[in-house]
């Protein structure tokens, strides 16, 4: 199952690669990443695309738990494909 | 001031007084910053035995525990130790020296990137790059450490960060973010659930304790009536001794316990995360039962096994009102308990070993009896840390210390260690191997240092018995790397390092044996030979349901 996490991180050393990296350890499979930062400079907005079998709105919750997110929502991708692109403003 | 002494300060002001480290290049401004400190710095003799000793400190005593050590293998060293902490959601702050800003990034001498490194086995981490930020991080680091659900946090610090001059103040701890209350549509769910649950189970996990909710969950216990089963961190939520407390579920738990959760129809789990280890076959655990699930932690809602309802937040209040709920509408569940009583009578522990040689279920259940159930017990991994979970009694969680998500052998000595120092007034005992032992057996030295009075039950069966145990039962007896038959005479080692020691080989011997071990001041050392074949017993193999477990054969 394709889903769409969009995801706004603190714009700070080691959030990319932290939720990266929790993504792909918690069993999804990353299809595409893009990270956008703030006309302020001070967060990011991430959307990335995963596939798996197991549950998104568990990931959902465990990204969410990480210090630097400030917020996430899920889509259900189905057959969307490139890359999605977003801006924060501040 | 500078970037370190301002840490010790801001420690201080977290109210830390005790820290478990090893010093080294890059760590060294911040020991410096210790000689004026008035934090009491406990050197250890290898980096991870700082982790494991500040992770058993914080689990005795409910503070976060502190460990410190230089970059590179310094910092490598603790990795386990944060990894331990993580895995059992234990509050942890760990710092770590890291080389000069300018050279990070270049492979300088002990350069290692901790911060990636340690990113998969933290709550949260920090790379303290600027030293105006240290009091902001400091502060977010205890936060984080202990607020829900708690769990390790590293801040690695460059050593020109440390040497810079610093003009601040050490923010005090902020204020605790209140915990979100239960919702009560959700809490009238949930007593709904138990109010037409016929075969209700209450599941307690290691939150419990954690969340300070003992006397809230006892509270529920009583007024429910409905029997309870433990998980390896959650014993203690209830008296070993309590009339409806089962005994621990899952792989090595007890018949009656697994028996009850996989009949029935309601099962109240808090604090728990149904690990692979307690639950056996997911599928079939628990196969006919409605699921409450309580937790701190909204991502384990739903991660392993469906909750029907799900009441999030901190434990205690929801306790109370689903305690109170019980009290006004007694449960009609008589036909239920006094079956989960005939089972927890029929599938008892056998003590009646036959032969001569010592039988540790029984030596452990005597020793706990005699040491009482405030005793603070720390064990090592394998089979003897299954039966100090089986046969050991505890008033409460904090006094089983139990590396339970990592596994980690070397634990059992580094955690006593921790425990004394948070509880000089308490007994510990820590129950150890004569594998797991040997992983951090240097920290006799620090046993012996701080003239800490830790007694230490070492049993000996000359091999890796849970290993062995799994290649006699799952791998056609082919036996591989687990003999360890040349270790050296523990007696003398533990005397070597100015610890008493004495050795126990026979049945008979193992009364005077605990009274020789509670009744010696200081710390002291029995080495206790027991048969190595000897096995753990109930077991449900790996990966089959909770409902087949396979006992000893007794011919």
């Amino acid at each position: 199952m394709n889903h769409t996490l969009r995801i706004t991180i603190r714009q700070i050393e080691g959030a990319i690669i932290r939720i990266i990296g929790l993504v792909e350890r918690r069993g999804f499979s990353i299809k595409s990443v893009n990270a956008t930062p703030s006309t302020c400079g001070q967060e990011m907005a991430m959307v990335i695309e995963v596939e798996s079998e197991r549950s998104a709105e568990t990931l959902v919750r465990q990204v969410e738990k990480l210090f630097d997110v400030r917020a996430v929502s899920l889509q259900i991708a189905g057959g969307q494909k490139g890359l999605l692109q977003e801006r924060v403003t501040c | 001031m500078n970037g370190a002494e301002f840490l010790a300060r801001a420690l201080e002001r977290q109210g830390v007084d005790t820290i478990f480290g090893y010093p080294g290049g890059t760590i060294m401004p911040f020991y410096d910053a210790l000689v004026d400190s008035s934090i009491r710095h406990i050197l250890v003799r290898h980096e991870q035995a700082a982790a494991l000793a500040a992770d058993g400190y914080a689990r005795a005593t409910g503070k976060v525990g502190v460990c410190v050590s230089t970059s590179g293998p310094g910092a490598t060293n603790l990795v386990t130790g944060i990894a331990n902490a993580f895995l059992d959601s234990i509050p942890l702050v760990a710092i770590t020296g890291q080389v000069p800003t300018p050279v990070m990034g270049t492979d300088a001498f002990q350069e290692v990137d901790i911060f990636g490194l340690t990113m998969p086995v933290v709550k949260h981490s920090f790379l303290v790059r600027r030293v105006e930020d240290l009091a902001q991080v400091v502060r977010d680091a205890f936060e984080v450490a202990t607020q829900g659900r708690p769990g390790p946090v590293l801040i690695d610090l460059p050593k020109d960060v440390a040497q810079a001059v610093l003009d601040a103040s050490p923010l005090l701890p902020g204020p605790r973010a209140p915990q979100p209350q239960p919702d009560a549509e959700e809490i009238e769910a949930a007593c709904d659930l138990i109010a037409a649950a016929q075969r209700p189970v209450l599941y307690a996990g290691g939150g419990i304790g954690m969340a300070g909710a003992i006397e809230e969950f006892r509270h529920l216990a009583a007024a429910s009536g409905i029997p309870v089963v433990c998980t390896l961190k959650g014993l203690g939520a209830v008296p070993t001794g309590e009339q409806r407390y089962l005994g621990m579920l899952g792989m090595h738990g007890n018949r009656a316990a697994n028996n009850a959760v996989q009949e029935a129809d309601l099962l109240i789990c808090i604090g728990a995360r149904f690990d692979d280890r307690a639950t056996g076959k997911l599928d079939e655990f628990a196969p006919r039962a409605k699921v409450i699930h309580m937790d701190a932690d909204a991502s384990e809602i739903g991660k392993r096994r469906f909750a029907d309802v799900a009441l999030l937040g901190g434990l205690a209040p929801t306790l109370q009102a689903l305690a109170d709920h019980c009290q006004e509408n007694p449960l009609d569940i008589g036909a239920w308990q006094q079956l989960c009583a005939s089972e927890k009578q029929e599938f008892a522990w056998r003590y009646d070993a036959p032969g001569d040689g010592i039988y540790a279920p029984a030596m452990l259940r005597d020793l706990s009896a005699a040491a009482g159930d405030d005793t603070i017990i720390t064990c090592d991994v394998g089979q003897h840390q299954m039966w100090v979970a089986q046969h050991c009694s505890f008033a409460d969680p904090s006094r089983h210390l139990s590396s339970g998500g990592l596994g980690t052998m070397g634990f059992g000595i580094p955690s006593a260690i921790g425990a004394q120092l948070g509880n000089p007034d308490k007994r510990v005992i820590t129950v150890t191997g004569d594998g797991s032992i040997m992983m951090n057996i240097q920290e006799f030295a620090t046993i012996k240092r701080y003239e800490l009075p830790v007694k230490i039950v070492l049993l000996d069966n000359q091999c890796l018995g849970m290993v062995r145990q799994w290649q006699e039962l799952f791998f056609k007896g082919r036996y591989s790397g687990i003999d360890l038959s040349d270790n050296p005479d523990f007696t003398e080692v533990a005397r070597s390092f100015g610890i008493p020691a004495f050795r126990v080989e026979h049945q008979q011997e193992v009364a005077a044996a605990i009274t020789r071990l509670l009744d010696t001041d200081g710390p002291v050392l029995a080495h206790v030979v027991i048969d190595p074949q000897a096995n753990v017993w109930p077991l449900v193999p790996p990966g089959q349901s909770n409902s087949t477990m396979i006992e000893e054969s007794r011919t």
